[in-house]
């Protein structure tokens, strides 16, 4: 971490709730309302946030390692400062914008969300710029509102990420919101990017506490040139579990990429129930020993997930704590997830191979079961705390080549946000 | 029951002992089954090879080697066999599988379309994988020796002379059920290799890659001129300082002053035992060694963990018994070492005695041609039955009678020249 890292980290840290606590010194002009951390105007239409956040985290690995000990890069590291995100984010009547980086911890990936819409009506509304693509919920939420330390493994290896584009979208009375887009590619800093992408999303809501959603994206890939003395990179999607550790490297690829994924939500009071699944597929025109066309590859997966705010807060997206059951402690939540991820091929001829060119993919799959807890001593203080069991379907290409699992692991974090 | 319950008990002592390795039968390629877990398995002592070892490099034995490998990964391996694009592939020998390898072409001159010269990676798509405590393994396609067993007769006399050399045993490969060749399987030189042979694995071993006429020349103190070509370190890749200590031997070898030159040199390496291997180079009549004709060549230099000293070690011996008529100081002056060393009269005296010592132990009817004899017994049938071979089966006798008659005039040919 470069100490220009942890000069932003410490001016977060400190400033943040010592702002929190200050009074404005003097009053604001009329019309215009100054929090700590937000600006408005509501007869002139505009309102400006700050908005950021700043996680640590910490992981145990119970009993198990990668390989022989000595290839533990392959796993997320015991310690790591995760995240740093700092921007702001309002609006000025029809005028919607967003900008949030990470400037400390994602190198070359400093730029996240930055984001200029307009609203032109309840049932359309245009945004722009360097977003988030829609397609799974979890990955639409923010880093800092996920329920678990780790999206579902699911959402990690197929969603896509953010990048240039633009996109439509409304809500249609109160059952439906819909949103579509043409972006550059699904997903700017990665070395496995689609070309030009397509991306939409729709959302049923037949009732305050039910949702159903769908959602699809499609791009072409194109993949390096390959000859003799080039060692062109695979772009094809790779399996990664929570813990970081890669058991299904992506092979090579070129030619459509299509997600397509369906998703639930129950909400009501402190509990909620989520559901997810989500299939990429991936064409290999071209991409066999000989160059010949291979059978396309997948990745598919789901996860279901459950949580109850024990201290009784409304499950929002944003939780605020109250007094609840332990009067002043904050909100507590229990959650569970369990999910599944597996890699194949959409035939089953041949030699099975691990190969990055193989045209019968050995298959590859993980089956996770979270556990976790979080507590909120204060609107802007989080510490979480999960328990992950991992079992993989293929022994040999588990971390510990011949054992498929159990493997546990700790993942514990802090996370400081603006309220 | 009791049977039952004894052949769970086997399994599941089995099972626990596995670690990456499966039974063939489990890979895929049916057959027999093996835990290859202990690298210290012995096989039957022959003479100038060293004890104990992984038993895929008994040469008591002609292995048996297969490879299973999707049909059109294996022809783009041989149609690309300039490539170094990895494959996945079950492999085993001698019914010892091991699953999902990597392999790829190998070789510089020996790279064959027809017949793979083959490198196999245990861990290329399996974290950690090893087969018999190796990572790697060569599978020499035999292609540039039409005798087809120069290099393991060549291995026997180094080892026979003291100097760490490669195992090496021949092998019938066999690749999705079809006869592919005769073949060698030889150790690889990695850290095993030097746990087992030179006592300590931590310090920095280069492999010597030729790419152009180089004698140990000084290049100045920049390590980038020597690193990595033409050494290319293999263990301790990622340390910074990797050359430090190759480029204060290469310096020490040009700049030392010559009026104490060998003691100099000898704080970087064993004078005597350097010189014993040049001195088996020329025994064996090689043209393509330390003393090669176009330079320095096939070897590894191990630098000894925190000791800025040096071992050098054998590689890729088939260019060996070129002749039963070799000068005795060929090419001694060719590069910077040989060359200064031996301008120490007691030195090339040094020198001189161990060739002779090599010719008349070792490269001679007596002592190395029941060696020819026994291996060649074991491999004629299967390099008769190799069509795959770059040479016909008449080349192939006739250079066995060629590297007999070698053997049979070195001692002579020595003895004339002292």
């Amino acid at each position: 971490m470069t100490a220009r890292a942890l000069a932003a980290l410490l001016v977060f840290l400190l400033a943040g709730p010592a702002l929190a606590q200050e009074t404005p010194p003097a009053k604001p002009p009329e019309g215009w309302k100054v929090a700590p951390f937000s600006v408005s105007n509501q007869a002139g239409g505009f309102q400006v946030a700050l908005s950021g956040y700043a996680q640590a985290d910490f992981r145990s690995f119970r009993d198990w390692r990668v390989g022989d000990g000595t290839d533990d890069t392959r796993r997320a590291d015991d310690f790591e400062w995760r995240r740093l995100r700092i921007g702001f984010e309002g609006e000025w009547r029809k005028l919607v914008f967003e900008f949030d980086v990470d400037p400390a911890f994602d190198e070359g990936d400093e730029l996240k969300d930055a984001r200029l819409g307009l609203r032109f009506a309840k049932q359309l509304g245009i945004d722009g710029g360097h977003i988030k693509l829609p397609v799974s919920p979890e990955w639409l939420s923010s880093a800092a509102k996920t329920d678990f330390t780790e999206r579902a493994a699911v959402v990690e290896s197929l969603a896509p990420g953010r990048d240039w584009g633009g996109l439509l979208l409304g809500e249609l009375g109160r059952a439906l919101e819909w949103s579509a887009g043409v972006f550059e590619g699904d997903s700017r800093t990665s070395s496995r990017r689609a070309g030009t992408t397509a991306a939409a999303r729709l959302v049923l809501k037949p009732s305050g506490w039910l949702d159903f959603g769908g959602s699809f994206s499609q791009g072409d890939v194109v993949a390096e040139p390959a000859s003799p003395g080039t060692d062109p990179s695979p772009k094809g999607l790779e399996g990664t579990s929570g813990t970081g550790y890669e058991f299904f490297p992506g092979v090579y690829v070129n030619g459509r990429r299509r997600r397509w994924g369906v998703d639930a939500r129950i909400q009501g009071g402190p509990v909620s129930v989520w559901g997810e699944f989500l299939e990429a597929r991936e064409e290999r025109k071209g991409q066999g020993p000989t160059l010949e066309d291979l059978p396309d590859v997948y990745g598919r997966g789901w996860s279901a997930s459950a949580t109850w705010l024990v201290t009784g807060e409304r499950k929002t997206r944003t939780i605020r704590p109250g007094r609840g059951l332990f009067r002043g402690a904050g909100a507590v939540e229990l959650s569970a997830r369990y999910e599944e991820l597996w890699f194949d091929d959409v035939s089953n001829q041949g030699f099975e191979s691990a190969g990055s060119r193989a045209g019968n993919i050995r298959p590859a799959g993980i089956r996770t079961f979270t556990g976790g807890l979080s507590w909120w001593p204060t609107g802007f203080l989080r510490f979480m705390g999960n328990v992950l069991v991992e079992r993989y379907d293929d022994p040999l290409r588990a971390p510990e080549p011949g054992n498929e699992g159990d493997y546990v692991s700790l993942l514990g974090r802090i996370q400081v946000h603006l309220p | 029951m009791k049977r039952l319950l004894s052949r769970f008990a086997d399994a599941a002592a089995r099972l626990a002992g596995l670690t990456a390795v499966c039974a063939l039968a489990a890979c895929g390629g049916g057959g027999g089954s093996g835990a290859p877990s202990d690298s210290s398995v012995t096989s039957t002592p022959v003479p100038g090879v060293p004890a104990g070892g992984a038993p895929i490099f008994d040469p008591t034995l002609l292995h048996d080697a297969r490879i299973e490998i999707d049909p059109a990964a294996w022809k783009a391996l041989r149609v690309n066999y300039l490539s170094n694009q990895y494959y996945a592939a079950n492999f085993s020998v001698d019914g010892v599988a091991v699953a999902q390898v990597g392999i790829r072409s190998r070789g510089d001159g020996s790279r064959s379309e027809e017949k793979p010269g083959l490198k196999i990676d245990f861990n290329e798509f399996v974290p950690s994988q090893e087969y018999y405590g190796y990572k790697s393994l060569v599978i020499d396609n035999l292609t540039t020796d039409a005798s087809m067993l120069r290099e393991r007769l060549a291995f026997l006399v180094f080892e026979a002379m003291g100097i760490a050399s490669p195992r090496n045993a021949h092998a019938r490969l066999t690749v999705n059920g079809e006869y592919w060749g005769l073949v060698a399987l030889v150790e690889p030189v990695s850290k095993p290799f030097l746990k087992s042979r030179l006592g300590e694995e931590s310090g920095t071993l280069f492999d010597y890659e030729w790419r152009e006429h180089y004698d140990f020349d000084w290049r100045g103190g920049n390590p980038d001129a020597y690193v990595p070509e033409p050494f290319q370190p293999e263990t301790n890749e990622s340390k910074p300082d990797v050359a430090t200590g190759l480029v204060g031997f290469i310096q020490t070898m040009n700049e030392a002053p010559s009026a104490n030159f060998v003691t100099t040199i000898g704080g970087w390496l064993d004078v005597d035992r350097f010189l014993g291997h040049v001195a088996v180079e020329n025994a064996l009549a090689e043209g393509d060694g330390i003393l090669g004709d176009q330079g320095l060549n096939n070897f590894y230099l191990y630098e000894y963990g925190q000791k800025n000293r040096f071992v050098f070690i054998p590689w890729d011996k088939d260019n060996t018994f070129r002749s039963g008529s070799w000068p005795l100081y060929r090419n001694l002056d060719r590069n910077v070492l040989t060359a200064r060393l031996t301008a120490d009269p007691a030195k090339r005296a040094v020198y001189a005695d161990a060739v002779v010592r090599a010719t008349t132990n070792f490269v001679n009817p007596r002592w190395l041609t029941p060696q020819l004899e026994t291996a060649y017994q074991q491999i004629r049938a299967a390099a008769l039955a190799d069509v795959r071979k770059p040479f016909s089966n008449g080349a192939f006798e006739a250079a066995v009678d060629g590297v007999r008659g070698v053997i049979a005039a070195r001692e002579h040919d020595v003895n004339a020249q002292r």
